[in-house]
């Protein structure tokens, strides 16, 4: 079970990362997280998880441009690495094994 | 736009290196956006927010001593600590004046650390001491409205608390006693031997020794007091009762009580080592007291209170308000005969930790400490640290100049503000501690000063403690940090390009920083002036109490009679004795003196026509030489009768003007109802009856031999350089043990005994003077430095003047202006400090000393004087230096 560890927030990430493709760095994977799942996404929570995705070897990052709106500070970019592919694939999978096995009448709600 | 720059260098510092860039980008963008958006205030909000939300264990970098050492190299320090000391070295009056007014500040505040620390280390051993309280209670004059606190309580009290409160834990009654001779067999000679004035005694049970927590050398602890006639011993006492017994063979032992009574030690504890208000050291079993030989005369009497101390312990979860409520129950209950008593009673209960202090319900016992004048030691120890941190900036700025060149150096070759601070406070450190190591050497000298708050302190072996260390630490440590941090700032400062283009000149007098010179300057002044004043002040109170007529003869009065002999043989047989003595004038007998300290107060009635005046009125028993020997004036009317037996009356003036009357000749014949009814004989003036805090009260006098127990005796007046007195006292003292043959004659002065009211007032004096002289001496310190300085600056000018001929007294004028400006200063803004401070002192005074305005120059002169005295030194010898050697020198 303890094979690939991944958080609910962390897995947003991810998918986040993915729609984005070559254009995943901070501020672009905030705003789309808050757009799409209209959640407000503190910078704090979003870099400590971004470390911890690439220390776990989910994702890898290059540095990308500056730019005048950035003080000349560059930009990092973000990638899904293999392992963080098979991450995702196995947080579906297992969940959907587990949807799988609810029984038809546990929805059967009033 | 820029975002807010102190969360953004909070953040640049905080940040993990390697995440630094690329996070900070981010935080800038979405700020520009947010700006656009939002506008600037709350961009900068959102910033702030985002930055703190940021300080997270992932994205914080770690903190490696190495950050800390790159700061504090060994090469830089030991650069430090070198010039530093040569710095300290080359201007060595400056340097002196630092240490000497830091180490007299440090001195100060350590011994009065060791005073309260002391004083607060009471009774901190007892196992759940904040569940252990001490029964006090109120009186409240029915009719008049005055109270007054004790911590006396009736003889009864604790066994019935005991039987009756719930919600307790354990009970101990303590009845104080004196033992004027305890007498002990000693074996190997089967002499007798007698120990006198003992006075460690108590009379309790074994509950108190498991209260206090001692320990048990020999005896059952929970039998050894059942039963009547059995002693526990401290070991130390039984050392001193039976020095050649061993410990374990002195149960058993006998020891006479007072001659009469024969009492078994059962028990020996270890005396206890801590500081504590439990300081007995004998033990009498509590059931003697019940035994129809040593019931004391008022045991059963609920509203009699005298020797009897009652301290109970909580149990765990009770509330105080819950025990208060049932012990005031049951006393109200069992004191139902004597509800017509002129006085309500409260009881409360008081804390363990403030029996060691006076309160308001021990005012008047000695021995304990006072948290105002510990306050008042604290205070003065801060102005003394204070002024010397004063002394030690104004110098260090005025000097600034000096060590610019220094700086602005050390600046080029790279070396950070922060790094130059650290130098400047490390500089402030070495001198601090030179000061402390100073101090800790003069201490032991300054312990005799002050010695009359605190005896015990001075045998202590004190260096020992590890408390004073670590005070000491903290103090070095904070003094530096005090008068370093502004200098390092003035000091670090300094633009290298303009200190090494020489533009950094000496300051004019005009500049801010000399403002602030000239501000902390008068601080000091305005300290040391109130404290000037203040002691002016209190002294002149203090001898207006002394000196004032009272009303009454108490020189060459004494008095004497520590025995209650209810019958009259004796006493009249004393009193002949007395009486043809040569060397005295007059004796008399009476209850006490017409000054004491005495409360017997009681509510009298009197009745004219429909009118009833119910007056809380104090009660004076003596015989037809009482006022006579006191000198107290009699307004109408005659004295008392010799022999009298309770049927007449004098009254005070302020009884007349209380019952009505105006003439004094009208209350003549008159009843009052006291204790039956009693005709008034006559009017005597007024006289102060206790100190002068407080107010005249009713009063009258009346006889009754049985009650009076005092012998009071005027001496013929002693000539220049005679030892008269002494002779009659030896005569006096030999008439004493004719008849009272096996009792202590113990005698005090009547003036002795009206300065002891004063204590507190004598020692607030003492203190004030200590202060006083401290703080002249810490600030004129400082002047001195500063008029040095500033002398020194302008020698040059002094010697153009001088050649173009101003004289030497113009020069001096010229120089001491400006610093005797300041003392004016101080002395304006200290007068309403100190007429304020002192006009709230003298409230507590019922009859006080005016605040003459005189006082008030006096003080600002004598302190004008010092400073001018002071700056003489360093004034006239520039002055009246040889011109051509100072224009010469360039």
């Amino acid at each position: 079970m303890k094979k690939f560890q991944l958080g609910e927030f962390e897995e947003i990430i991810l998918l986040t990362i993915g729609i984005l493709y070559k254009d995943a760095y901070g501020v672009s994977i905030k705003k789309e997280i808050e757009e799409r799942l209209t959640r407000s996404v503190s910078m704090g929570a979003l870099h400590t998880a971004l470390v911890r995705l690439e220390e776990k070897g989910y994702i890898e990052s290059s540095e990308g441009e500056g730019g005048e709106e950035r003080a000349g500070r560059p930009k990092k970019y973000f990638r899904i690495t293999a392992l963080g592919k098979k991450a995702m694939e196995y947080a579906r999978d297992t969940r959907n094994d587990l949807w799988k096995a609810i029984p038809n009448f546990a929805f059967k709600l009033k | 736009m820029q975002p807010p720059r102190l969360f953004q260098r909070l953040f640049q510092w905080l940040c993990r290196p390697d995440l630094k860039k690329h996070i900070e980008g981010d935080l800038i963008e979405l700020y520009q956006e947010r700006v656009r958006l939002n506008g600037k205030t709350k961009a900068d909000l959102q910033f702030m927010k985002d930055v703190l939300l940021l300080m997270r264990p992932g994205i914080i970098r770690s903190f490696k001593p190495a950050f800390f050492i790159t700061q504090f190299r060994y090469g830089m320090l030991k650069n430090h600590f070198k010039s530093g000391w040569r710095n300290l070295a080359r201007h060595k009056t400056f340097t002196a004046i630092n240490i000497l007014g830091l180490s007299v500040g440090i001195c100060a505040s350590l011994i009065i650390f060791l005073i309260v620390e002391y004083d607060y280390s009471f009774d901190k051993f007892e196992k759940d001491n904040h569940r252990i309280y001490r029964v006090v209670e109120k009186y409240t004059l029915k009719v008049s409205g005055q109270h007054y606190g004790s911590s006396a309580m009736p003889d009864l009290l604790p066994a019935m608390v005991e039987k009756e409160v719930t919600g307790l834990e354990t009970v101990v009654g303590l009845t104080r006693a004196n033992a004027t001779k305890i007498t002990v067999n000693t074996t190997a000679t089967g002499k007798k031997k007698d120990f006198e004035n003992q006075d460690k005694i108590v009379y309790t049970n074994a509950n108190y020794f498991e209260m206090v927590g001692y320990r048990w050398v020999a005896g059952n602890a929970l039998t050894a007091l059942r039963e009547p006639y059995t002693v526990v011993l401290s070991a130390n006492t039984a050392k001193l009762y039976f020095p050649e017994v061993l410990e374990s063979e002195v149960i058993g032992k006998e020891l006479y009580f007072e001659d009469s009574v024969r009492l078994t030690v059962t028990g020996i504890v270890s005396d206890l080592d801590a500081n504590t208000v439990f300081n007995y050291n004998t033990f009498i079993s509590r059931t003697t007291l019940e035994t129809a030989r040593m019931k004391p005369r008022f045991w059963d009497r609920w509203n009699h209170s005298q020797a009897t101390l009652l301290y109970v312990k909580l149990a765990g979860g009770t509330g105080i308000a819950q025990i208060n409520r049932q012990i005031n129950n049951l006393f109200n209950r069992y004191n139902q005969p004597n509800s017509g008593d002129p006085e309500r009673r409260a009881f409360d209960l008081q804390p363990l930790k403030d029996a060691h202090f006076k309160t308001y319900y021990d005012s008047s016992s000695t021995g304990l400490a006072d948290k105002s004048v510990l306050s008042g030691l604290q205070a003065v120890a801060t102005f003394l640290l204070l002024l010397a941190c004063i002394n030690f900036i104004n110098l260090t700025t005025a000097q600034a100049s000096r060590r610019s060149k220094e700086i602005g150096i050390r600046k080029t070759m790279g070396s950070s503000r922060f790094q130059l601070m650290i130098q400047f406070i490390g500089e402030t450190f070495l001198v601090t501690c030179i000061s402390a190591l100073l101090a800790l050497a003069a201490t032991p000298l300054f312990l005799r000063a002050f010695q009359s708050f605190i005896p015990q302190i001075t045998s202590l072996g004190v260096w020992k403690q590890p408390e004073v260390m670590v005070f000491l630490l903290i103090l070095v440590i904070v003094v530096s940090v005090l008068a370093g941090i502004y200098p390092a700032l003035i000091l670090s400062s300094f633009k290298p390009v303009s200190v090494l283009k020489n533009q950094v000149n000496a300051e004019t007098g005009m500049s801010a920083k000399a403002g602030l010179r000239k501000g902390l300057t008068i601080f000091q002044f305005v300290i040391a002036q109130v404290f000037i004043l203040a002691t002016l002040l209190v002294g002149k109170q203090i001898r207006f109490t002394l000196g004032k007529d009272i009303g009454m003869k108490k020189d060459a009065v004494l008095y004497f009679g520590n025995y209650i002999d209810t019958s009259a043989s004796k006493k009249i047989l004393l009193l002949t004795k007395l009486q043809s003595i040569p060397g005295i004038e007059m004796a008399s007998l009476s209850m006490d003196p017409p000054s004491s300290t005495s409360t017997w107060i009681d509510e009298m009635k009197y009745t004219d026509g429909n009118r009833l005046v119910q007056t809380n009125v104090q009660v004076k028993v003596g015989d037809s030489n009482y006022i006579k020997l006191y000198r107290i004036g009699l307004v109408a009317g005659r004295n008392l009768a010799n022999n009298d037996t309770m049927g007449d009356l004098l009254i005070n003036e302020t009884y007349l003007h209380g019952l009505g009357f105006t003439d004094p000749k009208d209350v003549l014949g008159r009843f009052i109802n006291v204790y039956g009814n009693k005709r008034v004989v006559g009017v005597v003036k007024d006289f102060n009856q206790k100190s002068l805090r407080e107010i005249i009260m009713p009063l009258l006098i009346t006889g009754g031999i049985s009650s009076e127990n005092t012998f009071n005796v005027s001496l013929q007046p002693q000539p220049e350089g005679f030892s008269t007195w002494k002779e009659t006292i030896g005569q006096m003292r030999q008439a004493w043990k004719e008849v009272y043959p096996d009792r202590q004659f113990e005698y005090r002065f009547l003036d002795d005994a009206i300065a002891e009211y004063y204590t507190a007032e004598q020692q607030l004096s003492t203190l004030l003077i200590w202060s006083s002289g401290l703080t002249i001496f810490i600030s004129c310190l400082g002047l001195l430095g500063l008029v040095i300085y500033v002398t020194n600056q302008r020698t040059k000018e002094i010697g153009i003047r001088k050649v173009v001929g101003a004289t030497v007294l113009q020069l001096v004028a010229l120089l001491s202006a400006g610093f005797i400006k300041l003392v004016v200063v101080a002395f304006l803004i200290a007068t309403p400090i100190a007429w304020w401070g002192v006009n709230a002192w003298l409230q507590g005074f019922a009859y006080r000393t005016k605040l003459s305005w005189w006082i008030f120059p006096l003080g600002g002169g004598i302190l004008v004087l010092l400073a001018l005295i002071i700056m003489a030194f360093k004034v006239f010898r520039v002055a009246n230096a040889s011109m051509v050697r100072i224009l010469r020198s360039e």
